[in-house]
């Protein structure tokens, strides 16, 4: 039942994966600093192949978190899904933050829908497009659609009930210092779209050692 | 600073070669970086670290003339490395090199002397910067003031500070 042992990524490839969700991410984080005028502070990424359930625990925490979501689906050479989620007790304050905190609360509330799925979008796009760029391929993105609900709903309600429910998830978390604003990204992939995906990081691997290192000192 | 060594013996072709510490906890960025050196500084030795601990254990073992240091590591960051790196050897040239270039870390870099070099680093950001380390090569380890930082243009090239001399 262990989704580690149905694919393995080698050293290299998971590397590769990590630093390319670490690109990804960073790039984000600097257009969320500009949207809301306050520094993110970025957890290192991890990278896990587990069975669905396992990535609902470890992304939506306890199944009482009320959590709100933005989602994009993305798909070519590797597919899956993007999301940015926090608390739902935060999105009101998320969207103070990127409306630079002038607004009335009825204001706030009014534009909330909009503020979430425009910054999902900026920031989910930021990370899927240099993740792109970096494995010399073009993603489709879809338009970012608002999620709410828990942990076991935000991961259950794929279009993906197959059996062989294992998936791929990067995540990372991320804070807007002085804000009290944690979330996290995370992306899911299933097991057809890992295959694709692990061909290109093969190929970026290959790429990036290509000039011998013939004077590289080790050890 | 002895690890710099002259290649050349005529005044008008002075190259030194320098030991750069590549720190970076992913094996394929430090490998991209090497790779992008091993182009422009083929005769420069580079010398790998992981972690803030491995780094710090290469300066002191080696006389390193150059770091280029990854921001986001687990463990202590890049700012981190990069203080402790200067504090050791306050006149060494130093790159944070990262995706995340917000404003903040960008000037802590500055703060540090440190030049902001963008991720994925490309091979003429890198010879723009290495071209400003060769071109503000002082005796830095006889100078009483810290190093102006290498500033940065947007594209994340680097450039001298235009009162620099």
């Amino acid at each position: 039942m262990n989704g580690d042992a149905v694919i393995a990524l080698g050293e290299m490839e998971r590397d590769a994966l990590t630093e390319l969700v670490n690109l990804g991410v960073s790039r984000a984080a600097s257009s969320l600093r500009v949207m809301v005028d306050q520094e993110i502070l970025l957890s290192v990424p991890g990278v896990a192949i587990v069975p669905r359930s396992r990535a609902t625990r470890m992304i939506g925490g306890d199944e009482t978190t009320k959590l709100v979501a933005v989602r994009q689906d993305f798909e070519g050479d590797f597919s899956g899904r993007a999301l940015l989620i926090f608390p739902e007790t935060k999105s009101l304050d998320l969207v103070r933050a990127i409306t630079g905190g002038e607004l009335s609360l009825e204001d706030i509330v009014a534009l909330e829908h909009e503020a979430l799925a425009e910054t999902g979008n900026i920031i989910l796009n930021n990370c899927l497009a240099t993740m792109a760029n970096v494995l010399r391929r073009t993603l489709r993105v879809s338009l970012p659609e608002i999620f709410r609900g828990d942990g076991t709903e935000l991961f259950g309600l794929s279009a993906a009930p197959e059996a062989n429910d294992v998936v791929l998830v990067l995540y990372i978390n991320f804070t807007i210092n002085h804000r009290d604003i944690t979330g996290y990204i995370a992306m899911l992939m299933d097991l057809p779209a890992l295959q694709g995906l692990q061909d290109l990081l093969h190929d970026l691997v290959l790429r990036t050692s290509e000039p011998l290192l013939t004077r590289h000192v080790t050890g | 600073m002895a690890g710099r060594t002259r290649l050349g013996s005529r005044n008008e072709d002075v190259r030194m070669s320098y030991k750069v510490l590549v720190v970076d906890d992913s094996k394929l960025a430090r490998m991209s970086i090497a790779r992008l050196l091993g182009t422009l500084r083929p005769e420069w030795t580079r010398i790998e670290a992981a972690n803030a601990a491995e780094a710090l254990a290469r300066q002191a073992q080696e006389n390193i003339d150059l770091a280029l240091v990854d921001f986001n590591m687990p463990g202590p960051d890049g700012l981190s490395v990069a203080a402790d790196l200067h504090a050791f050897n306050p006149g060494m040239p130093m790159a944070i090199v990262s995706a995340n270039n917000q404003d903040e870390i960008v000037a802590r870099a500055h703060a540090l002397g440190a030049a902001f070099l963008s991720k994925p680093l490309t091979q003429q950001a890198l010879a723009e910067f290495l071209a400003v380390v060769e071109a503000r090569q002082v005796p830095a380890a006889t100078s009483s003031h810290p190093s102006a930082p290498l500033n940065c243009s947007p594209s994340g090239a680097a450039s001298l500070p235009s009162s620099s001399g």
